[in-house]
């Protein structure tokens, strides 16, 4: 604990953004300081320029009224150090890590997760916290991770119900970390920092964690707000090279407890939507990418870019490669005005059913039987894209029945 | 011997300020008196001088003292051992153990080339000293294509460029650790939550390593040039540099230029880049430097699929083999034909991509890539002229004795369907 403390009352200029101090000796960039109003109010600030004996100091707090002639600037903030730093650790690709098994059955049989995975779930912006959010979490209860959520910007009643659900389930109120409209980009971003940091603290422990971070969409908006108060101006596509730094920093930040701490990111997605479309090539720094579709269904677009897979990872990608063909197939029939044979008919039928069951379901689901079960009805002819071996093996026990 | 250093006047996040009264050169670097932080000079007005922070100027306090180099690099690049990490400076960030096994590697059985890119090997002449780069839609990730290469590949001398994360550095030394490439592999790296302008010195740094290593062929594989490009971006965005109405600075074509023309600049060395597609401007050409980049390259494979297996493009190009050849005489010839037939070609191409062109990123091939000859290209020529050999239920037929013979391996199949073309060829001889 540092009890010296250093500070300056020679505040030159001050506005809306910025105040401008001297004789702030030992100050260095990106430091962090307290700005101490005359009534005792504290704000945070963080020093964006130095120049001889000139510190320019950007506010990064909301404030309501302060004088320029009443502040005092200390250096050494009153809260913990939120930077966070990943170290150049090497993995063991030897060691496998645990299935991660949700119990959404589209999600299990299609696109097996892994503890430890960085999972990258679009959805359609209504139902970012009702649905992946929520499911995701009780997902990672049921399979005994402890979930640690930090919301970036949800509206009142999104806040209130993830609140309601946190209490509901008993867990720690200090694990979800939630923002208000009005807080400050720096202060969002210092949420951010602080979920990872307690992602990481509870894998130090012993535990499996499970990171929630919703939205990215409005963790980059909030980024680039940042950036434009620091006095790095810089377009779009800059803002998006810059923030894949801070994204891969927060999940590189856990790379020591990679197989204990699952992270999952939420993006928001509109139809015809040119910004979200920008932030698509984050998707390099995932393990897998889910998508949901506008009725809220899992979509067969999601990928897996693990770089290794298990058997039934394997298993789960032949499958996604047969249904995406049927199911074209059933489009082509649909265009051409054709009727389409039973079969098809039916196992699109089938295949819409069990792509819309997004709800965790009690019964687990600990192999791909669900989506093998979808085949059953269909000759063998249709089903190219697996072998014929894996596929009269995964199919017989159902004929059986 | 005369000392040049000089103090700390300002610092900001874009630039650190000092005056010097001796001469500067632009580009030199310039290092804390304790070495742990670095900056190049960009520019001098009389005594006063800016220079670039190439690590995180947070480091630094008004006063400190600054010493001028007087080179672009660090001197000690050039003695750099195989299996280690570094930075784009060229200091060295770890020493990776190599253990005897490793030294072999545990993919001994799987056939290595040159290049390491097992089927798409078949597609286009790649020759040694050449430029190839890999591209795809955005559901390919090309470090991932990069990473298998790595694990096929028997160059003398590797230098591996990433610039993802912990997790992309650790997919590449796991790739050379397969392969039994490490004791002869340098991985560059410079991570996105590293200061951009770092990036800049990839080039220069690669140059000095290469010069320094010359044993015997030389790969460079590097991750990704598009992401390499947009942190150049991103850097000349901060700096007062004029910028051309595109957003880059005129300087990014210089150091694409020097980067790309390695393999002219060097004798054996080839390089072999990702590119990972913008969504927003997904064709190449239509990156304000797609067009030099195609220039500037031999080969490039474009890759996409929407069935996660990837098949190469039109959009690919360099010197066509004889299945590139055959597989364009089938598209031309599907565009001009009737429906029952057009069906009937689509099936056949079907087949032809999934025996000798489609890959996969997490098995690239297994098996010892097959030749596509001049016999079956005249046999698939003659089949496509006649319809008398050539119904579709023939062809039904032939993909039952294929789904038959599983397709779990490629070789039985394959076999097949070889057998298959040629009878059906000499059925439309005679």
């Amino acid at each position: 604990m540092n009890l010296s403390r250093i500070g300056s009352q020679k505040v030159i200029s001050a506005d809306d953004t910025h105040i401008t101090v001297l004789h702030l000796p030992g100050a260095h960039l990106n430091e962090i300081v307290t700005i101490e109003t005359d009534t005792g109010e504290t704000v945070t600030g963080h020093i964006t320029s130095l120049s001889q004996d000139r510190c320019e100091i950007r506010l990064c707090d909301n404030h309501d009224l302060i004088h320029r002639d009443h502040l005092t600037i200390w250096r050494h903030h009153r809260e913990a150090d939120m930077s966070i730093k990943p170290t150049l650790t090497i993995q063991d690709s030897e060691t496998e890590s645990l299935s991660f098994i949700t119990g959404v059955m589209p999600w299990d049989c299609l696109f097996p997760l892994n503890r430890g995975h960085r999972i990258l779930v679009s959805a359609q912006r209504s139902q970012i916290a009702d649905k992946a959010g929520i499911t995701l979490i009780r997902a990672a209860l049921r399979d005994g991770q402890i979930p640690v959520c930090s919301a970036t910007r949800p509206t009142q009643k999104e806040r209130e119900r993830l609140l309601e659900f946190w209490q509901s389930q008993g867990l720690d109120e200090e694990h979800l970390l939630s923002a208000h409209s009005q807080t400050s980009a720096y202060s969002v971003l210092r949420m951010v920092h602080e979920s990872v940091k307690k992602a990481a603290f509870l894998a130090s422990t012993g535990h499996d964690v499970c990171l929630v971070i919703t939205d990215v969409e409005a963790w980059f908006d909030l980024f680039c707000e940042d950036l434009t108060l620091q006095g790095r101006f810089l377009s779009r596509k800059g803002m998006v090279s810059a923030f894949h730094g801070e994204l891969c920093q927060c999940l590189d930040t856990l790379a020591d407890w990679s197989r204990q701490v699952t992270v999952v990111v939420i993006q928001p997605w509109q139809e015809n939507e040119k910004n979200s479309l920008s932030l698509q090539e984050l998707r390099t720094y995932f393990d897998v990418a889910l998508f949901s579709l506008d009725d809220g269904s899992v979509s067969l677009d999601g990928e897996v870019m693990a770089p290794s897979l298990t058997q039934r990872q394997k298993e789960a990608s032949l499958l996604r490669r047969q249904f995406k063909m049927l199911s074209r197939q059933v489009q082509q029939y649909l265009l051409e005005a054709e009727d389409l044979p039973d079969d098809l008919e039916e196992f699109q039928k089938n295949l819409n059913l069990f792509l819309s069951h997004y709800e965790v379901q009690e019964e687990v689901c600990e192999n791909n039987e669900a989506a093998w079960r979808l085949l059953q009805g269909l000759h063998e002819d249709r089903l190219l894209r697996i072998p014929l071996s894996l596929l009269r093996d995964r199919i017989s026990p159902f004929l059986a029945e | 011997m005369n000392e040049r250093f000089a103090f700390v006047e300002a610092i900001q996040n874009v630039y650190v300020q000092t005056t010097a009264d001796f001469p500067v050169a632009i580009g030199e670097l310039v290092s804390s008196t304790k070495g742990e932080w670095y900056g190049s000079v960009y520019s001098s007005q009389g005594s006063s001088v800016r220079i670039t922070p190439l690590d995180s100027p947070e480091q630094l306090k008004i006063g400190d003292h600054l010493h001028f180099l007087g080179s672009s690099t660090l001197p000690q690049v050039e003695t750099i051992p195989f299996g280690s990490v570094i930075d784009p400076l060229g200091r060295i960030l770890q020493s990776l153990n190599i253990s005897p096994s490793e030294k072999t590697g545990t993919l001994a059985s799987v056939s290595k080339s040159f290049w390491g890119l097992g089927r798409l090997e078949q597609a286009y002449l790649l020759k040694q000293g050449k430029t190839i780069l890999l591209m795809g839609d955005e559901k390919v990730d090309s470090a991932r294509f990069l990473a298998k290469s790595l694990e096929r590949q028997h160059a003398d001398c590797l230098y591996v460029v990433c610039q993802g994360g912990l997790r992309e550095l650790s997919r590449f030394i796991d790739a050379a650790r397969l392969g039994g490439a490490l004791q002869r592999t340098i991985f560059l790296w410079s991570p996105p939550w590293q200061h951009a302008i770092s990036g800049a010195m990839i080039a220069h740094c690669l140059t000095r390593l290469i010069t320094g290593h010359q044993e015997g062929s030389t790969l460079i594989l590097f991750d990704d040039l598009r992401r390499w490009l947009e942190r150049i971006r991103e850097t000349s965005e901060e700096s007062p540099q004029l910028l051309m109405p595109h957003g880059f600075s005129p300087e990014t074509r210089g150091l694409l230029t020097h980067l790309m023309e390695l393999p002219h600049s060097l004798a054996n060395t080839s390089l072999l880049c990702g590119w990972s597609r913008d969504p927003l401007a997904p064709r190449l050409r239509s990156h304000p430097f797609g067009p030099l980049v195609e220039h500037l390259t031999d080969t490039g494979l474009c890759l996409s699929g929407d069935e996660e297996r990837y098949r190469l493009t039109s959009d690919s190009w360099g010197t066509p083999l004889q299945i590139t050849k055959s597989k364009e005489m089938l598209e031309k010839k599907i565009g001009h034909c009737d429906d029952e037939r057009k069906v009937y070609m689509e099936l056949l191409q079907d087949l032809i991509d999934c025996f000798y062109l489609e890959v996969d990123p997490n098995r690239l091939d297994d098996e010892a890539p097959f030749l596509w000859s001049e016999k079956e290209h005249l046999n698939l020529e003659k089949l496509l002229e006649s319809s008398r050999a050539s119904s579709l239920e023939d062809i039904t037929v032939l993909q039952n004795k294929i789904k038959l013979a599983s397709l779990e391996r490629y070789s039985k199949p394959r076999e097949i369907f070889e057998q298959w073309l040629n009878s059906r060829s000499e059925v439309v001889s005679s």
